[in-house]
């Protein structure tokens, strides 16, 4: 099974790569980041939003087995929230030369949500072991997909006072079939990561948890 | 309508509290006052606008200060076992923590404002609304957080942590409120806001507090 | 263009060091697998 997986995660790697690598002969504003970090990003929010699922149906069910799969879910998630914050500086560095922009209210967003769920770590870890330590999380994980758009809306809100010139991104380029197909393929490549990631941390903590109730 | 009952009886025993022991609101103003003359000192002398963003840091630190101490008095005589307890809807309790913080806070802000008109700039009816609508938001979200702060070892210090990348939207509305020409957008987002969030908050302050 | 790369490479190192970690965590696993039977 970690065979496979680990297949999983080199397909995703290597497609996302040899993919960029076609994205910069097409001549993009700053090379093929944008279809490294757009991926990644939204591989992100999909993360969160599946913590935030499996939170729902832990609240629901009552039933143990979703507390991993939240919790890994967004563990995976903020991984990826970190390498949207880290492409999106290098990005911003390429194309404007500064490492970072606070008009880039898609980076500002994911700040925040950084932000938000590393608290959940936190909070998580100062919670004693019992069902507590489910529980209270996971209400925190709704919170935080129901923050992911009111803090989109904000920040976009924001511009209006902050800064008189919003960004607008120099990437995002007509969509046509060729450039849709490219990226179509990285953002494949970045979710089966993500899922070959979110697979293995999640059989390894099951594993452990077994391991501490044998003990 | 017990359920309000029971809220309204909840808030009334902490404003009581509050009122023989003076503790967290004379802190909060004084906090406030504090705050205000360090902002004095950290404006250059060109950016005398930005005062207008900094009322917005100030009440959400202030809220901060009085959410800090919302559980403990029940942590520390266990009284939340008792009350989670009794025969009433779990998230009265969350309503009844939210409505005395939100006491509170409006209390130091009725000093607070006056002060911020006469030190940096006036404060015009937008504002006002903003605050007013900004309170809601920051109790209701405060509350359930801080009971989720309270549950854990590291309790009270954990509640920043948890509060400001969700006290962030509420000071964007609140400073677009006070700032730009146009307070009505800003002054909707922050109803928005309160709703989704005081919805969310009531529906799953159960969670947090049951074992 | 050596930024795509660059940003290219922080993801592929940020992946690697995370399957280290896991690596290191399954060997940690294994050996208290194994000590399992012994302990009864």
């Amino acid at each position: 099974m970690p065979l496979a997986l680990a297949a999983l995660v080199l397909l995703g790697v290597g497609l996302g790569l040899a993919l960029l690598w076609i994205g910069e002969l097409e001549g993009f504003a700053a090379g093929g980041i944008f279809f490294l970090h757009v991926p990644v990003a939204l591989t992100a929010y999909a993360l969160l939003v599946w913590g935030a699922w499996k939170a729902l149906r832990l609240l629901w069910t009552r039933d143990e087995r979703y507390d991993l799969e939240s919790y890994t879910g967004i563990h995976v998630g903020l991984i990826f929230a970190l390498l949207t914050l880290v492409t999106g500086s290098i990005w911003a560095r390429a194309e404007w030369g500064v490492w970072w922009d606070w008009r880039d209210r898609q980076l500002v967003t994911f700040l925040i949500l950084f932000l938000f769920y590393s608290a959940y770590f936190m909070l998580r870890y100062s919670i004693e072991p019992g069902a507590a330590r489910a529980r209270i999380p996971a209400v925190y994980a709704l919170f935080g997909v129901v923050l992911i758009p009111v803090s989109f809306l904000a920040v976009r809100l924001a511009d209006q006072f902050l800064h008189r010139t919003p960004l607008i991104r120099g990437g995002r380029p007509d969509i046509e079939g060729q450039v849709l197909a490219v990226f179509g393929v990285c953002f494949a490549g970045a979710l089966s990561l993500a899922a070959a990631m979110y697979a293995i941390e999640l059989a390894g903590k099951r594993l452990d948890a077994r391991l501490q109730e044998a003990r | 309508m017990t359920y309000l009952r029971d809220a309204a009886a909840l808030a009334r025993k902490d404003l009581l509290l509050e009122l023989r022991g003076k503790e967290t609101v004379p802190a909060m103003v004084l906090f406030v006052v504090a705050v205000f003359v360090a902002f004095r000192f950290a404006l250059p002398q060109e950016q005398e606008q930005a005062a207008g963003g900094l009322l917005w840091v100030a009440i959400v630190l202030t809220a901060l200060l009085g959410l800090v101490r919302a559980f403990v008095p029940e942590r520390e005589q266990r009284v939340l076992d008792a009350l989670v307890l009794a025969p009433c809807d779990r998230s009265a309790i969350w309503l009844g923590k939210a409505l005395s913080v939100l006491a509170f806070l409006l209390v130091a802000e009725a000093a607070a404002l006056p002060l911020f008109a006469a030190f940096f700039e006036p404060v015009d009816a937008a504002t006002v609304g903003a605050v007013l609508l900004a309170d809601v938001g920051l109790c209701a979200v405060g509350a359930l957080l801080a009971a989720m702060a309270v549950a854990g070892r590291a309790r009270e210090v954990l509640l920043p942590l948890l509060f400001l990348p969700l006290a962030v939207p509420v000071v964007i509305g609140g400073v677009g409120a006070t700032v730009t020409d146009d307070p009505a957008r800003y002054l909707g987002f922050l109803a928005l806001y309160d709703a989704i969030f005081a919805i969310l908050a009531w529906a799953t302050f159960e969670y947090v507090v049951t074992e | 263009m050596s930024y795509t790369w660059a940003a290219y490479l922080v993801v592929l190192l940020a992946v690697l060091a995370w399957v280290g970690i896991i690596a290191l965590k399954l060997r940690r696993l294994e050996r208290e697998v194994k000590e399992l039977p012994r302990r009864g």
